[in-house]
């Protein structure tokens, strides 16, 4: 066995969340960009979904990722003036803000679920939302809706 | 009447500058002959193995400029060759190149290598720096473009031999050998020439007593390059000659053949590659302990300064001295230093391995071929470029860019490159299009109800993906996904070589989609959407799973985990790419005129520069008057007045047919897209204008720090002054100050502004000189951290040190104190040469301030939506290849406004823009976006929240008839309007709105292909 995957079973986390971040294409996946040009190092639970623009991810899309088992799920745009497509981050946050109440309601934490902006010129900023986000998610556990057979104890 | 004048140019020399000009030119309607005296086009930049100051691998970033320079129906590479003679003049040249037997027929050749690999005889390879080993008949470089090899005579048994061996023809099934092959002369017609000489590393052997040559373990800069290269002769594995073993240790000794009697210049980039390299080592070695033997640090190009910050944090040491000698420890191949630190100690290192940074020269055959086109040289054989511009000779017709004109780095070379494309677009205005031809693609196959045949690539990018991630395993994982048919890895998936594997994959699998796992759709999914076009496949069947960015590099040192996560990153491209459709992107009519923001020195020339292409340019000016920082300025560079410049400049901006000034004017409103922007402006009195125009140049400038209250006494005593005030003072006929002193980096390299200002050690050093020259008995002092006369810059340094003026260093953090007397300042200073404080007195202090971003520059940038970096200055698309362009296209930046830089530096830029706005409004139309919104009819009920969020009003309701004969009100998109970005389709509550190849169960598949398991769970489950 590999002193990698040595130290992976012995210290084996409670489980290993699956993070859904979708990224608009001009600012934030440009950042995870960026942060790989920087080396800047984040855990790897991220499954990076690009998008055109943060205003193209419907809230089914959020809602549906979670009933289908995912842990956490962001949307990444451009701050707040500097959207390429003029406002369509303005009209995800409000969006998100919808998000945030409707989630209870399905016996979700409201915090699986959480938007960002974060500008191409930021890899240290998408480091750290990553890194956040999967300290976060580890902390509440799994997702309720996750599948059998992927529980912490199979780990 | 002159000769007709042709619309064709040529190019000597197809480095990075020379390959930048041959395809802003050729995609501008100009024939380009890319001649290059080696047998590949690449210059230098191939054989490195990343580029400061961001690590970008120089491959990846280089390598769709050589697909797109081979596949160019307009460019015609004249690779291992040599210009022989040139005649005529200005818009009509004749030129013969004398083109050396390669021995093999091009005609027929497919690159397939069998003949390096059965070749018998090998030789040492040049392009490994004498490192490695390459065959007889062999390619430069793996990716070589062309694509052909060549057989080298010398080292060939059928030509030193007796004739007998035939190996490679015997092995060759094209028949594309050709042993009888013999140099033919071609003759061209040309309407202009391109000089790109670019450089040839000093050679370090000259200067003996640093072992080179002698001592197994003292290498050059470029043989560490390429021991450090994926690609490179110990494939990336870090090991010294002597022993094959990693050394524990590594010296670099700066200034090699830079900054010496009679090499009189600083070499430009030789302080930051070093760093580079040490940074590279450093990453994957953080036990390699590395010192850096230096005189200044010059770290002072955009992003340089916090990349020095960076790599001292890594914990490089940067050791100042004066290196005297290098031994060699018998028995083990060590090297003994002996050097002279600052203050005067003598020091001894041990250190299992030196690398020598060795400076630029102008290229060995440079000479003759400035001889034979009659241009002037300066002593250290750089072509003499006109004053102030950078890319004139003194022969009309006849253009410079890049090293040749003297060292510089990439950025600042293709600078030059567009600027000088920019003035042969000026000559040949009339004779575009003239000469080319249009690429033409197969017709497109229908793929309409055929099954998915998924292809699937996973490249290595040299180490950088194969050096963490399991690449077999990633392919062998690839071969299991639903819809795949075809999966295979490749070194590097973008270069021309493997590009056409890639298409014989295409073909062969009769793929209808391709996936390849790599890097960035951001830089990458043109390339293949180009391969695919040339197969006959809709180029927007290719998706790209990012596994370098958002893997291997953020992951290294977890590679068990990276691997797993790489695997389902591809699983949710593949999933993506099962939904992807063919695309045709409309094409409408656009504006083909010009807007400058910003009157200074940079906009004017912008402005000017494509007035003389012969599109109509508006120049808007927020305040009264023309000139920008040009103003304040007495003298130039080369020590020539300012003004009259400033002034010749705007009496041609103000007469030029096709320029209109807006001034007093400011930028309200922006919107529209490259071809058809509309901006809305607003002088001082209130009234509004409203243009349209095709592209836009933002030359905003930048502004001097102010130095605080009381920062150096500053507005506190009348005796401080601004280091631009100097020339000022010397108008003044009763000039009677006994010691002028200069304090460096006042708002630059500090927590403020982290970055260096670039300017200020060049202006300080030339007032010093004028002060000097004209007050021999004025006392002059330059107080300073980093001396950083870059590149001829260096001349100025020596210049003043010859006149007297001293220079006292002092360090980081250890700013000089002003007290005020009423009889002087007193200066104090923590001398580092002297290790203690001294005080002077002055009688003038001169600060040089730095530069800080324009006011206004981050609201521009938000009208604009164009990205502002770090330090405040806006941010090029990339760094290196593309310094003018934003990333939004139709945009471009020039001038201090991307960061701090000299007038001529800027001047460069300015007319570097024209070239690449010519891009766009050289043709009336221009090709749309083909990702656009679609309504689907059935599950549209016209409740119209899509009209409303649109931010283009691209959408309206229509009256549709449905089938069975029912009116109803549904929403309609207006392609030219609609921007693909897809608010209509994240607010639609009944999925009616879909935006092409984005649409919403593809999204949702690719969730689905992440969710569906997690391979780092399966990973911890397998343990």
């Amino acid at each position: 066995m590999s002193p990698e995957l040595e130290s992976l079973s012995k210290s084996c986390q409670p489980f290993i969340p699956t993070i859904i971040a979708f990224c608009c294409n001009w600012c934030s996946y440009g950042a995870a960009d960026l942060a790989g040009v920087n080396r800047t190092k984040y855990p790897t639970n991220l499954r990076i979904v690009r998008v055109m623009c943060s205003g193209m991810v419907h809230a089914d899309m959020v809602i549906n990722s979670l009933l289908k088992g995912a842990d956490g799920v962001m949307v990444l745009g451009c701050h707040m003036g500097d959207c390429h497509y003029i406002n369509g981050n303005e009209k995800a946050a409000r969006r998100a803000e919808v998000i945030q109440e409707m989630l209870p309601d399905y016996g979700l934490e409201a915090q699986r679920f959480r938007i960002e902006w974060i500008s191409a010129a930021e890899g240290g900023k998408f480091a750290q939302t990553a890194q956040e986000m999967t300290d976060l998610i580890t902390k509440l556990g799994p997702n309720p809706f996750k599948k059998k057979g992927e529980e912490p104890d199979a780990c | 009447m002159a000769n007709k004048k042709i619309g064709s140019t040529l190019i000597i020399g197809a480095g990075v500058a020379g390959m930048q000009a041959a395809l802003d030119l050729a995609d501008s309607g100009i024939k380009v002959y890319l001649q290059d005296e080696k047998p590949a086009i690449g210059g230098t930049m191939v054989a490195l193995d990343k580029t400061f100051p961001t690590n970008d691998c120089a491959m990846c970033s280089l390598s769709p400029r050589l697909v797109a320079i081979s596949n160019h129906p307009n460019i015609t590479m004249l690779t291992h060759s040599e210009i022989k003679s040139v005649s005529g003049e200005a818009g009509n040249f004749t030129v013969t190149i004398n083109k050396k037997p390669r021995y093999i027929d091009e005609e027929k050749c497919t690159g397939c290598d069998l003949c390096i690999e059965k070749c018998p005889y090998k030789a040492i390879s040049e392009f490994d720096q004498g490192m490695g080993k390459r065959k007889a008949i062999y390619k430069l470089y793996a990716q070589s473009t062309p694509n052909f090899p060549v057989i080298d005579t010398a080292s060939c048994a059928f030509f030193f031999k007796d004739g007998k061996c035939h190996a490679c023809e015997l092995v060759c099934d094209p028949k594309a050998i050709r042993l009888d092959d013999t140099a033919k002369l071609l003759t061209l017609n040309v309407g202009a020439i391109l000089v790109t000489t670019g450089f040839n590393l000093y050679d370090a052997s000259e200067r003996s007593e640093l072992g080179f040559g002698r001592y197994a373990n003292v290498l050059t800069s470029l043989q560490l390059e390429r021991l450090i290269s994926a690609s490179g002769p110990t494939v990336g594995n870090l090991q010294r000659p002597s022993d094959k073993q990693m050394p524990k240790s590594i010296g670099f000794l700066q200034c090699v053949g830079s900054r010496t009697e009679d090499a009189n210049f600083c070499s430009s980039v030789c302080c930051m590659y070093a760093t580079k390299e040490a940074i590279i080592i450093k990453e994957y070695h953080p036990e390699v302990d590395i010192t850096i033997y230096y005189t200044d640090l010059r770290a002072y190009g955009k992003g340089f300064e916090a990349y020095f910050e960076r790599a001292k944090v890594m914990g490089i040491k940067y050791v100042r001295c004066q290196l005297s000698t290098i031994k060699e420890e018998p028995s083990n191949k060590n090297l003994n230093l002996r050097y002279i630190t600052e203050d005067g100690k003598l020091a001894d290192a041990q250190t299992e391995m030196m690398v020598l940074s060795c400076g630029l020269r102008p290229s060995k055959s440079a000479d003759s071929i400035f001889n034979i086109l009659g241009l002037k040289t300066q002593e250290d054989g750089f072509v003499k470029t006109e004053s102030y511009e950078p890319v004139l000779t003194n022969k009309e017709g006849i253009y410079v860019a890049g090293v040749a004109t003297g060292s510089r780095d990439i950025p600042d070379s293709v600078v030059q490159a567009n600027s000088a494309s920019s003035k042969i677009l000026s000559l040949l205005k009339d004779e575009r299009g003239t000469l080319v031809t249009e690429k033409i693609y197969p017709e497109e196959r229908d793929i309409l109800g055929e099954e998915l045949r998924i292809g699937v690539i996973v490249c290595h990018c040299g180490k950088n993906i194969a050096g963490v991630l399991d690449i077999d395993d990633l392919v062998k994982y690839s071969q299991t996904l639903p819809g795949v048919v075809f999966a295979t890895n490749q070194m590097f998936a973008c270069s021309t070589d493997t590009g056409a594997k890639t298409k014989e994959a295409i073909v062969e699998h009769n793929l209808n989609r391709l996936v390849v796992a790599a890097c960035s759709p951001k830089t990458h999914l043109p390339v293949f959407q180009e391969l695919l076009a040339e197969t006959g496949l809709n180029p927007y069947l290719v998706e790209m799973s990012n596994i370098r960015n958002h893997c291997s590099w953020v992951h290294a040192g977890q590679n068990e985990r990276a691997t797993a996560k790489a695997k389902d990153m591809i699983r949710m491209t593949v999933a993506s790419a099962s939904h992807l459709n063919p695309l045709h992107p409309l094409h409408v009519k656009i504006v083909q005129e010009a807007a400058v923001i910003g009157g200074g020195a940079a906009g004017m020339s912008a402005a000017l520069e494509i007035a003389e292409q012969g599109y109509k340019t508006i120049l808007i000016e927020r305040t009264d008057k023309l000139g920008g920082n040009m103003i304040t300025s007495r003298y130039l560079n080369d020590k020539s007045e300012a003004i009259p410049k400033l002034n010749n400049l705007i009496s041609k901006v103000k007469n030029h047919k096709n320029i209109s000034l807006y001034m007093d004017t400011e930028l309200t409103d922006f919107g529209g897209s490259a071809g058809n922007f509309s901006l809305n402006l607003r002088n001082i009195k209130g009234t509004e204008a409203k243009i349209n125009t095709g592209v836009v140049i933002v030359a905003t400038g930048g502004t001097p720090y102010t130095p605080k209250t009381g920062e150096f006494l500053y507005s506190q005593d009348s005796r401080v002054v601004r280091q631009g005030e100097v020339p000022w003072l010397l108008a003044d006929t009763n000039w009677n100050i006994k010691r002028l002193v200069s304090i460096q980096c006042v708002g630059s390299r500090n927590d403020e502004h982290k970055y260096c200002s670039r300017v200020c050690c060049v202006n300080a050093v030339r007032n010093a000189v004028v002060v000097k020259q004209q007050h021999p008995e004025t006392d002059v002092i330059i107080l300073y951290r980093d001396m950083r006369t870059y590149s001829l810059y260096e001349k100025l340094y020596n210049e003043a040190r010859d006149l007297g003026v001293r220079f006292i260093r002092f360090n980081d953090g250890d700013s000089p104190q002003v007290a005020a007397q009423k009889d002087a300042l007193y200066i104090t200073v923590n001398d580092a040469l002297l290790g203690q404080p001294v005080t002077i007195t002055a009688d003038k202090l001169a600060l040089s301030i730095g530069v800080a971003p324009s006011d206004g520059t981050s609201e521009l940038g938000k009208l604009l939506k164009t990205t502002v970096g770090e330090d405040g200055f806006f941010l090029e698309a990339h760094i290196k290849l593309r310094p003018v362009d934003f990333a939004t296209d139709g945009i471009f930046l020039c001038g201090l406004a991307a960061s701090p830089k000299l007038l001529e530096e800027a001047i460069a830029q300015a007319q570097a823009t024209a070239a690449r706005a010519a891009l766009i409004i050289g043709s009336p139309t221009i090709k749309l976006e083909a990702s656009v919104a679609n309504v689907i009819p059935e599950h549209c009920d016209g409740c119209g929240y899509c009209v409303e969020t649109c931010p283009y009003g691209a959408i309206s309701l229509v009256e549709l008839v449905e089938a069975n004969g029912v009116a109803k009100s549904a929403a309609k998109t207006d392609p030219v309007r609609c921007h693909g970005c897809g608010t209509c389709a994240g607010t639609c509550p009944k999925r009616g709105m879909q935006v092409l190849n984005f649409t919403g169960r593809q999204i949702m598949a690719t969730v689905d292909a992440a969710l569906q398991v997690n391979s780092e769970v399966e990973l911890c489950r397998q343990s």
